[in-house]
């Protein structure tokens, strides 16, 4: 069981994109255990034929109007970029 | 002047008894003296006697702008202030700086309000402590080894100690009515839809919604007035969403009927099933009728709150890539190198177990069995809340199972501390209405009674927490360090 959450948890770290070190995938294994059996309550068998709720009031959500609006905070955005150059923001190299 | 509710100040600033300036500067002196409560992450002094004195010039040329002008207040630091730090507590944003207001935000500046500052949270809003604050925790006033709750522990903590009249919370599984209960004052996560969420830093869009948190019930429907509102730029804010919440609040409560889940009190600690069962006579008294109804699928609430909100979460928080904004970690061998450090470093523990949960739930293979048996557990919950309010105007229980607990007590047990969101989650996931109030003390700690209605049911539990608050001065007791 240890080793099937390991392995669950270096999965599910990589969808998330998130690097765990081998204390917190320890740590992370043993709440997973707790965690997902605590979840196992709502598998309920008189609630499996509803229709999932998405929206709390049971609402469609309403769409606005397709209309373009002119925005530019470029200038403050890149205030808050991590690494901004010549009105783009920066990333290490992808291409060789 | 730090005693008065939002209410009577708002009385004695129309009567000229001290200015706004004069106001402001006796809240930022108390918030100078009480800095070891930890409440801010941030004073703003000079844009709150700026504001201050903008307040008093409208005042002298008789043109103020609400009840709220001139009366300091601050928001949880998940408000997007313009070009003031918003952080969410965490170090993922601990330089961040928007270049917009939050929609409330706006609203609040319109109506008068001056900003004192921003309020430390539970990192993101995920905890029930604040003990997850990437700047530290809040102490709780009433004892400074409890926790203030969470995850708007700064806000519940600011008002109960009177380092201000009135704060703004985000509530997401109970992140309004857990502190508020816990810290003593009055506080009410409206209908979804209520208020905009625009430029609220996002958890679980399906969930949060914004509240104020004040000393008492009336004090809340004056901020409201203020707050809420359909707003084009959140298309989840409701149309139908009232807009004056203040005009019921002397109505006479006889003939209104409140309901006693059954499953509320199963289990509960005595004592505080004796403070709950003394609100319900007490609004027996001012003519209410009590029911005791059947409630189902309360257990199921928390395992189903805490799937979907994780999986929000982990699609909300997908955008803090290091890329665009917020922290980003240094020598990045390569893309997805710095994707993955800049979120593992920049993250905190609970935030990071929570995304991978919600990771987990919505992967291939536990999708069906997790979130949408979720999902489906979030019907069944809405459909007995409606059985429920077909026969009762109100429900009635305690906030919280217990009062504030101490730091540390639940930081290793994750499930433990979901726990502590028993009463709150479920009206979260049925989007409902739901109020804290005072309701006494055990052993010294302040718990809380909540009042929970059906949908747009707000000007109800308004009236009912002033009309209880009339009888009662529970929510006027000041801790004796901020008195």
């Amino acid at each position: 069981m240890k080793s099937a959450n390991l392995e669950i948890v270096a999965k599910t770290a990589t969808l998330a994109r998130l690097k765990l070190s081998a204390d917190e995938q320890e740590r992370m294994s043993e709440d997973f255990s707790k965690i997902l059996a605590f979840f196992d309550a709502i598998n309920r068998p008189e609630i499996s034929a509803l229709a999932p709720l998405g929206h709390p009031l049971n609402d469609t959500q309403p769409l606005r109007q397709d209309i373009a609006v002119e925005c530019d905070m470029s200038a403050s955005i890149q205030t808050n970029a991590p690494a901004a150059q010549d009105g783009f923001i920066t990333v290490p190299k992808v291409i060789e | 002047m730090h005693q008065h509710s939002v209410s009577e100040l708002s009385r004695l600033l129309a009567e000229k008894q001290f200015s706004a300036v004069e106001l402001t500067q006796h809240y930022l002196k108390r918030i100078e003296q009480h800095q070891a409560l930890n409440a801010f992450v941030h004073v703003a002094s000079e844009h709150a006697l700026a504001q201050a004195q903008a307040s008093d010039k409208r005042r002298s040329d008789n043109a103020t702008s609400s009840a709220l002008d001139g009366i300091p207040m601050a928001h949880k630091d998940l408000f997007c202030t313009k070009d003031i730090a918003t952080t969410a507590c965490s170090k993922m944003l601990a330089n961040f700086i928007p270049s917009y207001d939050a929609t409330v935000v706006d609203k609040l500046n319109h109506a008068g309000a001056v900003m004192m500052g921003k309020l430390s949270l539970d990192e993101f809003a995920m905890g029930s402590s604040n003990e997850r604050s990437y700047f530290g925790s809040v102490h709780n006033p009433w004892h400074q080894d409890h926790v203030p709750g969470g995850s708007s522990g700064g806000s519940a903590a600011a008002v109960s100690a009177r380092l201000l009249p009135y704060a703004t919370g985000t509530d997401t599984g109970g992140s309004i009515r857990q502190p508020a209960a816990y810290c003593g004052i009055t506080g009410i996560k409206p209908t979804y839809g209520t208020i905009s969420r625009y430029g609220i830093i996002a958890f679980a869009s399906s969930l949060d919604q914004a509240g104020p948190m004040a000393q008492s019930a009336e004090d809340l429907a004056l901020i409201l007035n203020q707050m809420a509102g359909h707003d084009p730029k959140d298309s989840t804010s409701s149309r139908k969403t009232q807009t004056v919440f203040d005009k019921q609040l002397n109505d006479d409560l006889t003939g209104v009927k409140i309901g006693l889940p059954q499953s509320y009190f199963k289990g509960l600690d005595s004592a505080m099933a004796d403070q709950i069962h003394a609100v319900a006579k007490q609004y027996q008294a001012l003519g209410a009728t009590l029911v005791d109804i059947t409630l189902d699928y309360t257990d199921i609430a928390v395992p189903a709150y805490y799937i979907i909100a994780c999986a929000e979460a982990s699609s909300n928080l997908s955008r803090y890539d290091g890329v665009h904004y917020g922290y980003r970690a240094e020598n990045p061998v390569d893309l997805l190198d710095l994707y993955e450090r800049s979120r593992s470093e920049g993250f905190g523990e609970e935030v990071k177990r929570r995304l991978m949960i919600g990771t987990h739930v919505l992967s291939a293979g536990y999708y069906d069995a997790y979130y949408e048996q979720a999902r489906r557990a979030r019907r069944a919950i809405l459909d007995s809340f409606n059985h429920a309010f077909a026969q009762v105007d109100v429900i009635l229980g305690p906030t919280t199972p217990s009062p504030a607990f101490k730091f540390g007590d639940k930081l290793d047990d994750p499930v433990a501390m979901f726990l502590g969101d028993l009463y709150t989650a479920s009206t979260n996931l049925a989007g409902l209405p739901a109020l804290s109030h005072p309701a006494g003390f055990i052993n010294g700690l302040p718990v809380g009674a909540q009042l929970l209605g059906s949908h747009f049911s707000e000007p109800l539990l308004l009236n009912m927490a002033h009309q209880y608050q009339q009888h009662n001065d529970n929510h006027k007791q000041i801790p004796s360090a901020y008195r």
